[in-house]
């Protein structure tokens, strides 16, 4: 491990969760990452739990392109900000109950809204991708991430068929008036 | 004399409710309009022979006896010898007609004088002979009713027609009773008792065919024919004349005291009495006659009627048939020209069906094309090669016909694919109407409507050239074996051709969200393009000499360089004495494909896939699941669109896999999403063949890569066993990715075990066949796998079960749910 790394992980003990205090995300992120030439770091904050501390979002630029030209949203690694400039990084996403999947979550962040989701009485991220069968229409999927834990939970909240118009809770969440308009930096790797 | 003015083009078709009959099931119009029936098209090369000019006879080497009028009310006859006018002459100083001209260009007429002593003579042009041959009367009749009482008989022959053979038929005055009949027919009240004579080559002295014979008090008994029509076999058809019963009606001035004995008019058949006034016989012996109303078509067996209309002509074409005892022979069931209409005045031609087994009309002036500028008046003759010649006058769309009438000839052009090698499984193709061009001022999107319309119509079969799937060596595909000629064509007459086949990528479809991956091996020109790019012709060709297409040099190059290539064919005919190189075809059709049989290409897949491929054959049945039925079954490992529509079609389509559907041409999914506005965008240059093959950048001028990173070649479009070989050649590449991704996915996450089955396939064959088809929707690993985040068709998951944390693997299906999909067709007991 080299120096960089140790200044930025610290491990401390919590009564029944064992979270790694992260001070430095992207020197997080960067690790077990070959990250090609001339590629770049996304990040973007925002307060999903709306405990006053910003998260922070992050994804290789090329993860991004590609996801982007496969009509996919972005996974992103997320840092949950904790105390006295600290993070903490989610661990997996909850597809079902007591199932934790070891994978990132999928926001696109033209079509993201941050703050609280009525229909799960709670704050998180809501976000959607767009399904193209083979045959039949594109059908729009509305899921919400929410930060539990050490982890998220995503919870499917719409289904609907594209070429009918826009779902009540993409009026709600997505529409241009209503999302949060997502600031992506480009840093350096 | 040098050619007039040559040449137009048109296209000649049938209107589609005079000639659906005979066309391939027709599918229902969409709503858009896509998908209409095609309309049958006949080919003609047009040839305008000048003003003022009627085409009389066209002989099967292509010559054409023609009569030039004058404004005085005179006439001349020429012979046209592919783009040579002969004059006709006599060197007599008086008049002359010609008649009839036989299919070795020997023509006959008739010299008139009002001398009493020899008042008509037979002229005899013989092919290569512009000064006539006069063959006189042998027969010197006495007395001679023109002349005073002791003076010189009189000579009377009259030829009428000539056989193929050079037979010559015609009548004689020939002293038989050296008297007059009356006759209530044949312009005149009265006459000289005549017979019928066949004149052998030589001219020496006739055959007497009929025995009218007069008697002193002027009545006749007998009969004798007016011959118009010979075949080479020496049927001839015409009017005859029996004597009928005397009367006493008054007779002629100069003849007082006699009776009137009228002749019995009728039509003849060899001599022999017909309820029909019969008009042509064709080289079979079949003759074509009119009712008096309809059209009847005899032979010694039975007489059919054809249908309302006045014929004027037939031929001799034939149409392969089995004799009953499996043999495959000719049969002749000629084509007939005439007029319909109520007055009897509108140019017809009349094509035998055989799938219908019947003759179907084609109203010649409506069918020819906006851009032919010719309004057809009267119609002449037909050739057994269906060379017609007629009358037109020139229109210009908008106003009226110029009122100046021309002689045409109409050279059909005819396609034909060697796909029996001379057999009788060879095809003739039929014409299509051309591609359609954006007109000036038209917006993209109603020209791509338009032409949409055009590519995805139900193109019939005849109108297609099939790449055969299985005619190659062992079992392989084989380009269609083309041939164009010029049916008719004189020798004389010289053309040049090129053949230019075109592929527009998609099959053609175009919407706004649609791109345009064509790429520049789609264009193929035969001959090859000269310097500079552009298309060359060939040299000058005999025009009755065939061009053999697919024998050419160019053409073998370009499958030996490039592979096998479909797509729209365009023939085009440049004859020397045109100044400028068409730039319209004269004759359009469609290079398409047919699908290997499924045991077949099971077979091949089998073969190339190998054992470590083993389900490869279930990609194959997936991705053409559903794209083609043969009686209403499912069809598998189909590289082309057959009649089958399993959904809406173009603009109207749900499934990207029949958006761009075009009978024919290959299996293409249009890779397409919608966006969140629910505008659709295009995902890349779409799937084509067996395996739906989705090669190379998202968009046309991306740049390209290697392998499946470069746009499809064009031979995996056409050929299915190319599509085959590189659909094995790209799952090896995904294997060696898949493997690569489930050894990162063990070490990064080492507390899982191995992975496990999906289904049918081991762990990382699910991984192969979900690179084969894209990672779109599945989810990212949290964690690095070798060096990046992937997404991947495997997740590492954590359950809590009871206090107890279990690790397995995840599967995820793609977008598609292609493992299971194609797990789905592992078990079919279908091969």
């Amino acid at each position: 491990m080299n120096i960089r790394l140790l200044f930025s992980l610290a491990v401390i003990a919590l009564p029944g969760v064992a979270l790694a205090q992260i001070f430095d995300p992207v020197s997080d992120f960067k690790i077990g990452l070959a990250i090609p030439a001339g590629d770049k770091i996304l990040k973007w904050e925002c307060d999903v739990n709306g405990d006053g501390k910003n998260e922070t979002l992050l994804s290789l630029k090329s993860d991004y392109d590609k996801a982007s030209e496969n009509r996919d949203p972005a996974g992103w690694v997320l840092y949950v900000g904790g105390e006295a400039g600290a993070y903490s990084k989610t661990e997996g996403v909850e597809t079902e109950p007591e199932t934790i999947d070891s994978i990132l979550p999928d926001i696109d962040p033209e079509a993201c809204f941050v703050g609280q989701i009525t229909e799960l009485g709670k704050r998180g991220i809501v976000t959607m991708r767009i399904d193209n069968p083979r045959e039949g229409e594109s059908i729009g999927k509305i899921y919400a991430y929410t930060i539990e834990g050490d982890h998220l939970k995503r919870t499917e909240l719409a289904q609907y068929v594209i070429l009918q118009g826009p779902d009540a809770l993409f009026t709600k969440y997505l529409a241009d008036d209503k999302r949060t308009h997502v600031q992506l930096q480009e840093l350096a790797p | 004399m040098k050619s007039f003015a040559i040449v137009s083009v048109f296209w000649a078709f049938s209107s589609p409710a005079l000639f659906a009959q005979c066309e391939d099931q027709a599918q229902p119009l969409a709503a858009n309009g896509a998908g209409q029936t095609a309309q049958h098209k006949t080919r003609f090369l047009v040839i305008d022979l000048g003003a003022d000019v009627e085409p009389l006879r066209v002989a099967n080497n292509g010559w054409v006896l023609l009569q030039k009028s004058f404004p005085n009310g005179s006439a001349k006859y020429y012979r046209w010898k592919g783009g040579t006018f002969e004059e006709l002459k006599d060197h007599l100083g008086q008049s002359a007609y010609a008649f009839d001209m036989n299919d070795s260009g020997a023509i006959i007429g008739l010299w008139s004088q009002t001398a009493p002593t020899e008042n008509l003579a037979g002229l005899y042009w013989a092919p290569g002979a512009s000064v006539a041959q006069k063959v006189s009367s042998p027969f010197q009749v006495l007395p001679n009713p023109y002349a005073p009482a002791g003076t010189a008989p009189l000579l009377h022959a009259n030829f009428t027609a000539i056989s193929s053979s050079g037979e010559v038929f015609g009548m004689c005055y020939d002293n038989s009773g050296g008297t007059y009949l009356s006759s209530a027919v044949g312009g005149g009240q009265f006459g000289l008792v005549t017979n019928t004579y066949r004149w052998a080559s030589g001219f020496g002295a006739p055959a007497q065919l009929t025995t009218a014979q007069g008697s002193p008090n002027h009545s006749w008994t007998g009969e004798f024919w007016a011959i118009s029509r010979v075949n080479g076999a020496g049927r001839h058809v015409g009017s005859k004349r029996t004597a009928g019963t005397a009367t006493d009606a008054p007779v002629p001035p100069f003849f007082p005291g006699d009776k009137i004995q009228p002749a019995v008019y009728a039509g003849e058949i060899d001599g022999q009495t017909v309820a029909f006034a019969p008009l042509d016989v064709s080289q079979g012996g079949k003759v074509i006659g009119w009712t008096g109303s309809r059209m009847a078509l005899w032979n010694p067996s039975q007489t059919t009627e054809i249908g309302a209309g006045y014929p004027v002509a037939l031929n001799a074409k034939t149409f392969p048939e089995d004799d009953g005892g499996g043999n495959t022979i000719q049969v002749e069931h000629p084509q007939i020209i005439g007029y319909t209409g109520d007055s009897l005045n509108i140019p017809t031609t009349w094509d035998y069906c055989p799938d219908q087994h019947r003759y179907v009309a084609t109203i010649l002036d409506e069918a020819i094309s906006e851009s032919a500028n010719w309004r057809m008046v009267s119609l002449g003759d037909i050739n057994d090669s269906g060379l017609i010649g007629a009358t037109a006058r020139r229109r210009i769309i908008g106003t009226p016909a110029d009122s100046t009438l021309h002689g045409l000839l109409l050279l059909p052009i005819e396609i034909k694919d060697l796909r029996g090698n001379g057999d009788g499984d060879d095809q003739i193709v039929q014409g299509m109407e051309g591609v359609p061009t954006q007109r000036p001022g038209e917006s993209n999107q109603a020209f791509w409507l338009r032409r949409n319309a055009y590519f995805q119509q139900q193109v019939s079969d005849k109108s297609i050239a099939y790449i055969d799937p299985h005619r190659g060596g062992n079992n392989s595909p084989d380009m269609p074996h083309l041939v164009a000629r010029l049916l008719g064509g004189p020798t004389e007459l010289k053309v040049k051709w090129r053949f230019e086949v075109e592929y527009l990528r998609g099959n053609g479809y175009r919407a706004d969200y649609v791109e345009d991956f064509t790429r520049p091996e789609d264009k193929v020109l035969i001959p090859a393009t000269g310097q500079g790019g552009n298309p060359v012709f060939t040299g000058e060709m005999d025009s009755n000499q065939e061009w053999r297409i697919f024998e050419s040099q160019d053409w073998l190059n370009e499958i030996q360089q490039r592979g096998f290539f479909g797509g729209t064919g365009k023939l085009y005919l440049w004859m020397p004495s045109q100044q400028d190189e068409p730039t319209e075809p004269i004759f359009s059709f469609r290079i398409g494909g047919k699908n290997p049989d499924p045991q077949l290409a099971r077979q091949f897949i089998d073969q190339s896939a190998g054992a470590q491929f083993w389900y490869a054959y279930a990609i194959a049945r997936h991705e053409t699941f559903g794209r083609a039925r043969v009686n209403g079954q499912i069809r598998y490992y189909n590289q082309f669109y057959t009649d089958e529509r399993g959904g809406p079609i173009g603009d109207a389509s749900v499934d990207m896999g029949w958006a761009g559907w075009a009978k024919g041409w290959p299996l293409y999914n249009l890779d397409r999403f919608r966006g969140r506005d629910g505008i659709r965008h295009q995902n890349g240059a779409g799937g084509y063949g067996v395996y739906q093959l989705t090669w190379g950048p998202k968009h046309p001028n991306d740049a390209q890569g290697t392998g499946s990173n470069a746009f499809i070649p064009r031979k995996m479009v056409w050929n299915w066993q190319d599509n085959v070989t590189g659909a094995i050649a790209e799952l090896q590449v995904k294997a060696t990715a898949a493997a690569v991704l489930r050894d990162g996915l063990q070490a990064s996450y080492p507390q899982w075990p191995a992975l496990p089955n999906e289904g049918q396939l081991s762990g990382l064959e699910a991984i192969v066949v979900t690179f084969y088809n894209g990672t779109e929707g599945l989810p990212s690993t949290d964690r690095p796998v070798n060096g990046a985040i992937r997404r991947s068709c495997w997740t590492a998951r954590t359950q809590t079960q009871g206090g107890t944390t279990v690790r397995v693997w995840r599967f995820n299906q793609n977008e598609r749910n292609y493992v299971q999909s194609v797990n789905a067709r592992i078990n079919n007991t279908m091969p």
